[in-house]
């Protein structure tokens, strides 16, 4: 597969002014100020290959949008260099950007005072996106997005909903083959998430678009990506697919089991670790990978009749929180 | 070179297209027009029957009459006008930068400066021109100005130049967001001191005022010493060479200076990202 | 925030001093050779206009567009609940700012143009107390006028540019660049009977001695009567304007 993004000791660093309050703070820090360095992005190495949905996450202030804003050419990074495509997007922007298309969740790249047929009219004329591509774009956005229903409105007037809908169809006008979503479904609700969903899995499978997302939202992680790369402090601190990170974080699996009748003593069975009992219900912990669950029920179908069983995994929410705890431990 | 031919129209169609927007976008918002239309007139109107009030008693000012000053005050008010159709993007440099639309422009494959700047046309602005026009009109044909083709030449040289040393200055003004993130009241004191020394003549004022008008901060060249020559009078600093010809050059050297600038901020903010 | 806020005021006071000095020229270029123009001195005519440019800077009227941003934002309806009158809380408002106003502006721009231009001191102590009190009733007939303008904000949402116009037609007919008295005469007597001159022009006249304290208790008393109806006009405007809000909903 070709590799499509690739950052190579990528490092961006910023200079704090530290403020005292107050007055008399003010003028102090006219005359002299304490200045210190944030390595907002600390010496990070990956790379992406084309066609990839990749889940870039990370607690507030990792270093997300910092890493987003270098590959898109907006911040010069201090040391290291990323590429899309073979190209540094902050030597070659112009060239690269023309290749990418990028949504913030927070902030919409439409214009403001127009409509959004109007802004989509602007954008292909600065993309110079020929006839051919933008009827043709704009049919399949119009399949998935519903984009009629709203092409005639001023951007101003959109709801949150309809301009992320618009949003995400303007970053795809032009085709790019690499696509930077920052926290797409933020603030959307359950119908809007689900469209934006499978949006970005249509694209991708359509057009083998190579995708960066970023979000808070693990729902998003799960339904779509091939990989996540969680980045904190500014590093990057795992970098896998979201099974194995959860093999690795969460080897442990629980089985919930009803029983026909409740126990008269405390059950015991042996190699089943029981973890509680209550009642009837018996909530049991194992490794999924060492123990099969049809042994265990087996075990205990011979002692106990069965009425129900239901399987619990790991959220994947706790596992992450998990992981972000121990950064800050480590900190 | 035939890329080049291309680029250019392709600017040039994206600055056509975004006109056609604005004013689209405009018209939505009739009554803001016309509150423009009705009030632009008041500020140049008032302006210009102050001072035919005053030369009515007095007889001049400094050594110049009504007529002249109209003259005079006609080109700055129009050159006062193109700025704001062209340039008044600068004065939002500031909340773009503030607000993360740098962001934005910096996602498309433009120049940073041409989508900020020049891509933007301001209809409203010709509202500011159009006072500008008639007061600028009245004192042609009061002076009795040759209109031959050679003279409206040297007019429309004048006013681009004063146009590009407002624009310059607004542009300078506007960077200093880059380091800053405030410059709103600084576009205010510029255009106090436009006002100051280009709808009056330049020499009512002190030798030094007028040095500093004309060698380090040189608003005078917006209207003062193209109008005096176009007059033939000669009070105030003496000055070699085409007033019309120097006021361009000085416009596109204060321009020049202002887009390096620009271009310098934009790099900080690069850097700094913020 | 505190340096931001500092730099803003500087260059404001900058910027207002920028107009004086610009304006103190001007008329003395006009002046010439002439020391005197229709009964004015020079010297009494460049302290006018450093009056006006002063009172200019300290006069506050946030009142109109404190109304309008409230319709605009739809918080009338808010500020009907408060158990405060509304105008009243606008007026202490202003009154707050031109304290500041004095401070930051006055004081700052007056010592400037003493030294430049010379310090402008009253005809007599006498005059100086009428000052105040002619100053404090123009502003009273400013604030109305402001006031009332704002309350058009119930009807046309975005005043915007329209403001402006009002502002440029205030303080061309109040004298405060061209004082009356250079004006023609029919204009003249048609201003007298207009409000808009006891804004600057009779404050800045009794100061300068350009009329006689017997004069300027006259006037002040015609600045009274006029302070009085424009404050009546406000609250019948007013509660016009409330009672729309009332009606159809804020």
């Amino acid at each position: 597969m070709a590799v499509s993004i690739e950052a190579k000791n990528l490092t961006k660093d910023f200079v704090i002014t530290k403020k005292e309050p107050g007055l008399k703070g003010a003028f102090k820090s006219l005359i002299h100020s304490e200045k210190s360095i944030l390595h907002a992005v600390n010496n990070i190495s990956f790379s992406i290959e084309t066609g990839q949905i990749v889940g870039y996450i990370g607690p507030n202030g990792a270093g997300k949008s910092t890493t987003i804003k270098m590959m898109s050419g907006i911040l010069q990074p201090t040391s290291g260099e990323v590429t899309i495509g073979g190209l540094s997007p902050f030597k070659e922007r112009k060239k690269v950007v023309r290749n990418l298309g990028v949504v913030f969740g927070q902030r919409t790249q439409l214009y403001w005072d127009l409509r959004l047929g109007e802004s989509f009219e602007l954008l292909r004329r600065i993309y110079e996106i020929d006839d051919d591509t933008y009827h043709k774009n704009l049919t399949v956005l119009n399949d998935i997005l519903n984009i009629q229903e709203i092409i005639n409105t001023p951007v101003r007037q959109l709801s949150l909903g309809q301009r992320m809908r618009g949003d995400l169809a303007a970053a795809i006008l032009h085709s790019p083959p690499v696509i930077f979503l920052d926290e797409p479904t933020i603030g959307l609700d359950v119908d809007v998430k689900y469209c934006v969903r499978q949006f970005i899995k249509d694209i991708n499978e359509q057009y083998h678009t190579t995708i960066i997302l970023t979000t808070h939202d693990l729902g998003d992680i799960e339904k779509l990506c091939d990989r996540i790369i969680i980045i904190n402090h500014g590093e990057i601190i795992h970098d896998c697919s979201l099974e194995t990170l959860m093999n690795n974080f969460a080897p442990d699996r629980q089985l919930v089991v009803d029983l026909y009748k409740e126990p008269e003593n405390s059950v015991a069975i042996n190699n089943v670790k029981i973890i509680k009992q209550e009642g009837a219900r018996l909530w049991i912990e194992y490794n999924k990978k060492e123990t099969g669950t049809g042994d265990i029920i087996e075990s205990i179908a011979a002692k106990y009749p069965i009425r129900d069983i239901s399987i619990e995994e790991s959220k994947i929410e706790d596992v992450i929180r998990k992981i972000y705890a121990k950064g800050e431990i480590q900190n | 070179m035939k890329k080049l031919l291309h680029n250019i129209r392709h600017h040039i169609s994206i600055i056509l297209l975004t006109f056609k927007m604005t004013i689209q976008s405009q018209m939505e918002y009739p009554s803001f027009l016309v509150g423009w239309l009705l009030a632009n007139p008041f500020q140049f109107g008032f302006g210009i029957l102050g001072i035919f009030i005053i030369v009515s008693n007095f007889g001049a000012i400094g050594d110049w009459g009504f007529q002249e000053i109209a003259f005079l005050y006609g080109i700055s008010a129009v050159s006062h006008g193109l700025t704001i159709v062209l340039f008044i993007q600068t004065w939002y440099i500031e909340s773009s930068v503030r607000y993360g639309e740098l962001d934005r422009y910096m996602l498309r494959p433009l120049g940073v400066f041409f989508q900020m700047i020049p891509s933007y046309i301001n209809l409203i602005g010709f509202t500011d021109m159009l006072p500008g026009l008639i007061i600028l009109i009245y004192g042609c044909i009061k002076i009795g100005f040759d209109a031959s083709f050679f003279n409206i030449l040297k007019l429309i040289i004048t006013i681009a130049g004063a146009v590009l040393i407002r624009g310059g200055v607004y542009l300078f003004s506007g960077s200093i967001s880059f380091y800053t993130k405030s410059s709103s009241s600084l576009i205010e004191l510029d255009s106090r001191l436009f006002d100051s020394a280009s709808m009056y003549p330049v020499s009512i004022y002190p030798s030094w005022i007028q040095i500093l008008f004309t060698y380090l901060f040189p608003i005078a060249f917006i209207s003062f010493y193209s109008a005096r020559e176009f007059l033939g009078k000669t009070d105030g600093l003496p000055m070699f060479g085409n007033a019309y010809l120097i006021t361009f050059l000085v416009g596109l050297l204060v321009f020049f200076l202002a887009f390096l600038f620009f271009k310098r901020g934009l790099s900080k903010y690069e850097s700094s990202g913020s | 925030m505190f340096m931001a806020y500092r730099f803003q005021v500087l260059s404001t006071v900058v910027c207002q001093i920028v107009i004086l000095s610009a304006s103190v020229f001007f008329w003395k270029a006009a002046y010439g050779l002439n020391a005197v123009q229709n009964g004015t001195s020079v010297e009494q005519m460049v302290h006018y206009t450093i009056l006006s440019n002063l009172l200019a800077v300290f006069y506050s009227t946030f009142v109109e567009r404190n109304i309008n941003q409230n319709v605009r934002q739809g918080n009338v309806a808010v500020d009907f609940i408060k158990p405060i009158n509304i105008m009243g809380f606008y007026f202490a408002t202003d009154i707050g700012i031109m304290i500041g106003n004095l401070m930051f502006r006055f004081i700052p721009m007056y010592i400037f143009s003493g030294m430049f231009f010379g310090f402008t001191l009253p005809a007599n102590f006498f005059a100086l107390v009428l000052f105040f009190v002619s100053v404090f009733l123009g502003f009273i007939i400013l604030w109305c006028i402001c006031g009332i303008f704002g309350l058009f904000s119930f009807w046309i949402i975005q005043l915007g540019p329209i403001g402006g116009a009002k502002d440029y037609i205030i303080r061309f007919l109040s004298g405060s660049f061209v004082p009356l008295w250079f004006f023609p005469e029919k204009i003249q007597s048609v201003l007298n009977f207009l409000p808009f001159i006891h804004i600057y022009q009779t404050p800045i006249s009794i100061y300068i001695g350009k009329i006689s304290p017997f004069q300027a208790l006259f006037s002040i008393g015609i600045q009274l009567v006029w302070a009085i109806l424009m404050l009546l006009c406000l609250t019948r405007f007013q509660k016009v304007a409330f009672r729309k809000v009332v009606v159809q909903g804020g």
